[in-house]
């Protein structure tokens, strides 16, 4: 026979045992939003290095491409201007510095590209917030981004490139990314 | 409502406690790794088809620079067999040279001419095999990848 406070004390069973599982509910949907979120931006970092890591390629590729024999044959002051001006183009960084500087050992070039943005914080966040890509290129907007996630700032290239006369240099470039 | 159900919702409820901030913890750390920059491997990988694109950048190259001593050879409008090979005979030296140095070894006498107009097509007869691989030793490979060097320049 059930008596009254039987009954209440059952109540209070049921009571609790609702509460309870309430909260693990609430528990788990504040851990999957929380996962979900780490997870969406862990993959659109990977995202973002890939197409970095492919955006430094394809400047190499193209740069070597468009001015592979003139690096090959011309002196190391000539290549420094022609990285700069190529670099200038390519990427469109506004407020961005260029310096190269190549040296010769043998046959082969070796030659360092330093770009340097200024203010890239507040620039991808301007482009970002107001304008998606804006009015940037995607090889500038992919290298304003790289000094913010603070991943891929070097990186070295090399490729052989023909030498009238039959021979075979290698062509060495490093690029550095550096915000101030 | 028995009280035993009850514990056993009181015991899920700390077990739940315990085991979300541990899943939540060895999340965020895994997450945490994929931040860094990719692993040499998937570099590699992405790196390959550049690679080939750099292969036939440097033939193409080598191709333009001897271009006129080709022609002054064999013109245009000599015949295929005669323009054929003058243009092997004078990329091959190119050849050796790049063969010495690399690890990808590019086949000689490897060019079938056509012309039109003024574009030169080169289509090559054999494919090169290039080892992807870990350089600078290319000792650790990760796969073989096989492509024609095929190019075409243009006489100006």
């Amino acid at each position: 026979m059930i008596t009254p406070s039987k009954n209440k004390k059952g109540q209070f069973w049921l009571l609790s045992y609702i509460i309870v599982i309430c909260i693990i509910a609430i528990l788990l949907i504040f851990f999957y939003i929380w996962v979900r979120e780490d997870v969406s931006v862990a993959s659109r970092n990977q995202a973002e290095i890939i197409t970095a890591e492919l955006e430094y390629r394809t400047f190499f590729s193209e740069l070597i491409h468009a001015h592979g024999i003139n690096i090959a044959h011309k002196d190391d002051g000539d290549v420094e201007d022609i990285l700069e001006k190529y670099a200038t183009n390519y990427a469109t960084i506004p407020k961005g510095g260029y310096d190269a500087s190549c040296h010769t050992e043998g046959i082969d070039k070796k030659c360092l590209l330093e770009i340097t943005i200024y203010n890239a914080a507040s620039t991808i966040w301007t482009a970002t917030f107001f304008t998606g890509l804006g009015p940037y290129t995607a090889p500038a907007y992919i290298l304003m981004k790289l000094t913010s996630l603070d991943i891929l700032k070097t990186t070295s290239q090399e490729a052989y490139l023909p030498i009238k006369g039959g021979k075979a240099m290698k062509f060495t470039l490093d690029v550095s990314v550096e915000a101030v | 409502m028995k009280k035993g159900a009850v514990d056993y919702s009181w015991i899920m409820f700390f077990i739940v406690i315990i085991v979300l901030p541990v899943l939540y913890f060895r999340m965020t750390t895994q997450v945490e790794t994929t931040k860094q920059a990719i692993g040499e491997d998937q570099a590699i990988l992405l790196a390959s088809t550049y690679a080939k694109e750099d292969i036939i950048n440097y033939l193409e190259k080598a191709a333009q620079l001897e271009l006129p001593t080709i022609l002054k050879e064999a013109p245009l409008n000599s015949s295929p067999e005669k323009f054929n090979e003058a243009f092997n005979k004078h990329l091959n030296p190119y050849i050796k040279a790049f063969n010495v140095r690399s690890f990808t070894k590019i086949p000689e006498n490897n060019y079938e001419v056509y012309i039109e107009g003024k574009n030169i097509h080169a289509i090559s007869i054999l494919p090169i095999k290039k080892n992807i691989a870990k350089p600078p030793t290319e000792l650790t490979s990760l796969g073989t990848m096989w492509f024609a060097p095929s190019f075409t320049i243009t006489t100006t």
